[in-house]
């Protein structure tokens, strides 16, 4: 969370001085690469259909929709039980597992893909992925997060998502945060999704600090259920989603790292990666005050 | 270690071997000693020459003024020379020490009697230093300047071997270096941000200085700490004949200077500030969020100096500068702060002595100022003490020896961040404090035999790790295994590193010479940057048991000469740098708030070489440069771009720059820089991948692509008001265009994913187009 507003505030502070700078876009020859596999896809806590998607690279500039990869096989294993994913008819390229599966606190996850085959490339790949659902006291789904409200903020024109939540001393823990409204995702991009280390905070209850920002002014009307979405996930599951917000941050030479690629926790020259976290929710309905403390804000923004 | 010290020893010995045997030889001599000054100002001439006449023996003055010569008994003429002033010749009978103090006039001011005709010296072709730049202030603010803010540090990229960081930046390599190569001091206090507003302006007000000189490589060896280049700049001592003011109100600035004596002749002051004002119109701003913003600069410099007696100066000097941004939810400010005392003592006629004590600080914060659970503040600090003990002994007219000592102490706080209210949610954090101390000891001499002038030298520097903290232990996967704890003032980890430093000048005749220089340097401090500019949020960390010194040897050759009576002067060089221990980070390395950067730190090789031609021409009517340099520069460090070598981001290949200056009367000047440069290295992507609805780009190399051919035309025109011999009083009108013909040159170009049509990536570049502005200046 403290990452995100860093980064807004820096993006901030130049846009002042770029009033005396100019955009223009530009038209570059780029050079090609043989396709690669990408995956990606979880287990995680909850009792759902889990899915991983499953496409290939294509040229930067190449503006079409990613190529899907079908007919692979793939599977789920704690080391004991086996889940095998079926391919969706609907959304070719997404294979879920049953609607009863769900990982538990502590193990490790294995992803197995098998006859993976990418169009333009003869070879058929098997590629396996390896993740462990963070361990955490067995009471972590009402440890951690009591509850949450919505406060309009009128320096960035959005809602935070304010959370009372409470983190752990004795851990070391990555957190994401997601949110939904209505039940339907909201946090559907992973440029949209919050990820947090807890050195800041290593053992501190937020006291309704936000872990969260809605950045649409309009989206919410009283009624409306607001459910935040805490999850505990492995260390490694966190760099890649660092790297892969990073990768995609425009290049500012002030303070922009000469870019790279992001990491991978599959084999056999594929990217993506596979992760296994705990999920903890936390739900608001939104009060006819909260718009009206949003209008107040905004009429003295717009200074009379 | 063992080996280090055989090694010190040996050259020790070698040195104190050519010293003896230069000084034994002495016979009767006396000693000619001096200040030189400006006579309108009262200002110290640095770098000024002396010789006696018909001969090659000379001298040139310190960065006090300060001059001496051993000569035997005679009858000499001796010539004081200094470029754009007029020549003074004096007869003297030397059969005792003598001291003579003289002011040289302006070219400008009215011919008066005691001038004799104005004869440029071959300075630079006589002078045993190579790849050393020095401009004078007056040439730099002819050059046209961005909002008209006139930037030592964007004249300084115009020069042969320099290469700025990034469009507009005030970052710079030189000579393949990365831009914390760069030692740059005013007044010999270390500043470890130069850069105002992001780095598009640097904290140098041009008003509060006097002096500025570029050393490319062939460092002094009373110089060190970094590996690429020293950017020595000087303050103003100010006015010590008349009270006078100068100012300016520009676009984006204003700026005033007030200067003069405090006691004629013997002290006198200078203050200058400068602050921006666009956030002065915030207030009148509709939206009201709007109006609680501020973002400003401000500088601050004074000095003072008081001449006790001809034998005893003091000088104080100070800096004070601080950039804030700040809405109505966050700020952030930074800043430096200098501080230098000087005491310069001369023993005899010919032993000069400096002892300085300084400080330094660079500092910043980041932080949300309300009043709920968001709340924090994170404030990063470093702090520099240093005493230092300089002498110069002319021991004769072809010996001059300089030795000297340092130590310093610093401290690192990089990043304390805590709640500033009850309610919030991050309580308080700290990155561990550390500390180090950086001492040196050298001994150098020039000695000339014949045509040949030998400059050698030993440094010998070392830097210590001191309690009380936290080293890191480190595996060879740079996985971290533990920790070692420190009790305070504990030195728990010791480097030595010679640095020997090496020059021969031979001169062919009066308008030409070869030289050749080697120097080996060392660099104990580095700061946390991977990007291309860098940003005032980058900190600065010390070598360790875990970060080993960064060094680099440099060889060149360079022949000198100059036509037209010295007017056109030429030269040509020729370096080649290889670069060890350099500092890089791993991919995707998160450098601020990492309390494990250490982890992070993958060091490397590198290397750089190239040709400098330079050209440099001052007429009655028009003045100005021409500099072609072809250079390249490579890295090549471990789990970076796989192990293999790429081209670092500042190798740009050729790089012209064309500085001219005409003068149409005394009151009207024309001024107009052009550059021409390959683009600078970048990464280009080779593939997309889409994840969760996130395009990202993939890349095979690093730096394989080029930003587009680089040229740019700045102009100026300068109206200086009509000379009133009845008032002081001068304005002077100056309009400037930066990117005249408004080419559009990358800042950066970024790889996007459209916002509309989720499916689709473009490529857009960020530019600055013509930026024009005015500014009236003032004097009286």
């Amino acid at each position: 969370m403290k990452r995100m507003k860093i980064t807004k505030y820096i993006y901030l502070t130049i846009s002042m001085f770029a009033i005396t700078s100019c955009t223009e876009r530009m038209s570059i020859e780029l050079d090609s690469i043989p396709p690669k596999i990408v995956v990606y896809g979880s287990i995680t806590t909850d009792t759902i259909a889990h899915k991983i998607r499953i496409v290939q690279t294509a040229d930067y500039f190449s503006n079409n929709p990613s190529q899907l990869i079908s007919g692979a096989t793939l599977s789920i294993s704690d080391g004991v039980n086996v889940f095998p994913l079926t391919e969706s008819i609907t959304e070719p390229g997404n294979y879920y597992t049953q609607p009863d599966v769900y990982g538990e606190l502590g193990k490790t996850y294995t992803l197995t893909a098998e006859n993976v085959a990418m169009v333009g490339d003869d070879v058929v790949y098997d590629l396996t992925a390896e993740s462990a659902i963070p361990s955490l006291d067995a009471d972590y789904q009402t440890k951690y997060l009591d509850s949450i409200n919505v406060l309009y903020n009128t320096q960035w024109d959005g809602w935070y998502v304010n959370g009372w939540a409470n983190e752990p001393e004795d851990q070391k823990n990555f957190y994401m945060f997601k949110v939904y409204i209505n039940d339907v995702l909201y946090s559907d991009s992973l440029n949209n999704i919050i990820i947090s280390d807890d050195k800041l905070i290593n053992g501190t209850s937020t006291n309704g600090a936000a872990l969260y920002f809605i950045e649409d002014p309009d989206t919410l009307k009283p009624g409306y259920k607001v459910t935040l979405e805490l999850s505990v996930i492995p260390e490694d599951y966190f760099r890649f989603i660092t790297e892969i917000q990073t990768s995609s941050q425009p290049q500012i030479p002030l303070f922009s790292a000469p870019p790279a690629n992001a990491r991978t926790n599959l084999n056999n020259g594929a990217i993506g990666y596979f992760s296994a976290y705990a999920v903890i929710r936390s739900s608001y309905i939104v009060k006819q005050s909260d718009i009206d403390t949003k209008n107040k804000l905004m009429g003295k923004k717009s200074g009379s | 270690m063992q080996n280090i010290r055989a090694t010190i020893q040996k050259l020790l010995l070698l040195l104190f071997f050519s010293l003896s045997s230069s000084l034994i030889f002495s016979q009767d001599k006396f000693g000619i000693s001096g200040y030189l000054k400006d006579s309108s100002t009262g200002e110290a001439l640095i770098g000024a020459t002396i010789y006696i006449k018909g001969t090659n023996i000379g001298t040139s003055t310190n960065s006090y003024g300060f001059y001496s010569l051993n000569l035997p008994k005679g009858d000499y003429t001796v010539v004081f020379s200094y470029i754009s002033y007029n020549n003074i010749e004096k007869e003297i009978s030397l059969n005792k020490g003598t001291q003579i103090d003289i002011e040289l006039q302006p070219e400008s001011v009215q011919i008066g009697e005691v001038v004799i005709k104005r004869e440029k010296a071959n300075a630079n072709v006589a002078r045993p230093e190579m790849s050393v730049v020095k401009l004078e202030m007056k040439k730099i603010r002819q050059i046209p300047a961005l909002m008209g803010e006139v930037d030592v540090i964007k004249a300084i990229q115009l020069l042969p071997g320099v290469v700025s960081a990034a469009e507009g930046s005030s970052g710079f390599s030189v000579r393949g270096g990365a831009i914390d190569h760069n030692l740059i001091l005013l007044d010999e206090a270390t500043v470890y941000n130069a850069s105002h507003l992001l780095g598009f302006f640097s904290v140098f007000n041009n008003d509060a200085i006097k002096d500025v000189k570029l050393y490319k490589g062939d460092m002094p060896a009373s110089m060190g700490g970094r590996l690429a280049s020293v950017l020595d700049i000087r303050m103003k001592e100010g006015n010590s004949k008349q009270f006078a003011v100068t100012g300016g109100i520009g676009t984006l600035s204003s700026r005033l200077t007030l200067e003069g004596p405090i006691v004629k002749d013997k002290s006198s002051f200078m203050i200058a500030g400068r602050r921006t004002y666009l956030d002065l119109m915030f207030p009148f701003l509709s939206n009201e969020d709007m109006r609680d913003n501020k973002m400003y600069f401000y500088d601050l410099n004074a000095k003072v100096n008081y001449t006790i007696n001809s034998n005893n100066r003091i000088f104080v000097s100070g800096y004070f500068g601080r950039d804030l941004f700040k809405n109505g939810m966050m700020g952030f400010g930074y800043g430096n702060r200098t501080f230098t005392t000087r005491w310069n003592h001369i023993f005899g006629n010919s032993l000069f002595m400096n002892l300085t004590l300084l400080r330094s600080n660079y500092n910043y914060f980041l932080g949300a100022d309300s009043n709920d659970a968001n709340a924090f503040q994170w404030d990063s600090e470093m702090k520099e003490t240093t005493v230092k003990l300089d002498f110069t002994y002319n021991a004769n007219s072809n010996n001059s020896i300089k030795f000297g000592v340092s130590s310093s102490l610093l401290s690192f706080s990089p990043g304390i961040v805590k709640g500033t209210n009850d309610e919030s949610f991050i309580k308080r954090w700290e990155m561990p404090e550390s500390y180090g101390l950086e001492h040196a000891i050298y001994i150098s001499n020039e000695q000339k035999v014949s045509k040949f002038i030998f400059k050698y030298g030993l440094r010998v520097s070392a830097f210590q790790n001191m309690g009380e903290a936290e080293s890191l232990i480190l595996d060879n996967n740079y996985k971290v295994i533990g920790k070692n704890s420190y009790k305070s003032g504990e030195i728990y980890h010791t480097y030595i590193s010679p640095e020997p430093r090496l020059g021969i000048t031979y001169l062919i005749n009066d308008y030409s010479s070869v030289k050749t220089s080697y120097s080996h340097t060392v660099q104990y401090l580095q700061q946390a940057s991977n990007s291309n500019a860098g940003s005032p949020l980058d900190v600065w960390f010390a070598a360790s048991p875990n970060i080993k010194p960064q060094v680099a040897d440099q060889w060149a050759v360079g022949y000198f000469r100059n036509f037209f009576d010295n007017s056109l002067e030429t030269s040509a060089e020729i370096f080649y740098k290889k670069m060890d221990n350099l500092i890089d980070f791993k991919d995707f390395a998160q450098l601020l708030l990492n309390d494990e950067i250490e982890a992070d730190i993958r060091a490397g090789k590198g290397h750089s070489y190239g040709f400098e031609l330079y050209s440099r021409f001052a007429r009655e009517k028009f003045d100005g440069w021409v500099s072609y340099t072809f250079s390249r520069t490579f890295r090549e460090t471990p789990e970076v771009n796989l192990g293999n070598t790429y081209k670092a981001s500042y190798d740009k290949p050729h790089n012209l720059s064309v500085v001219f200056s005409y003068n149409f009367n005394k009151r009207v000047s024309l001024s107009a820089n052009w550059q021409l440069s390959t683009g600078k290295a970048y990464s280009k992507p080779v593939a997309r991948a889409e994840i969760e609805k996130v395009i990202i780009p993939l890349y095979s190399e690093r730096n394989d692509g080029r930003f587009p051919l680089y040229h740019r035309l700045d102009m100026s025109l300068t109206i200086k008001s009509k000379k009133n011999f009845n008032r002081r009083y001068q304005g002077e009108w100056n309009f400037s265009v930066i990117n005249a013909y408004n080419r559009k040159n990358p800042w950066t170009i970024m790889f996007l994913q459209d916002k509309d049509d989720p499916n689709k990536t473009y490529a857009e570049m960020i530019y600055f187009p013509m930026i024009p502005s005015f500014t009236y200046n003032l004097k009286f």
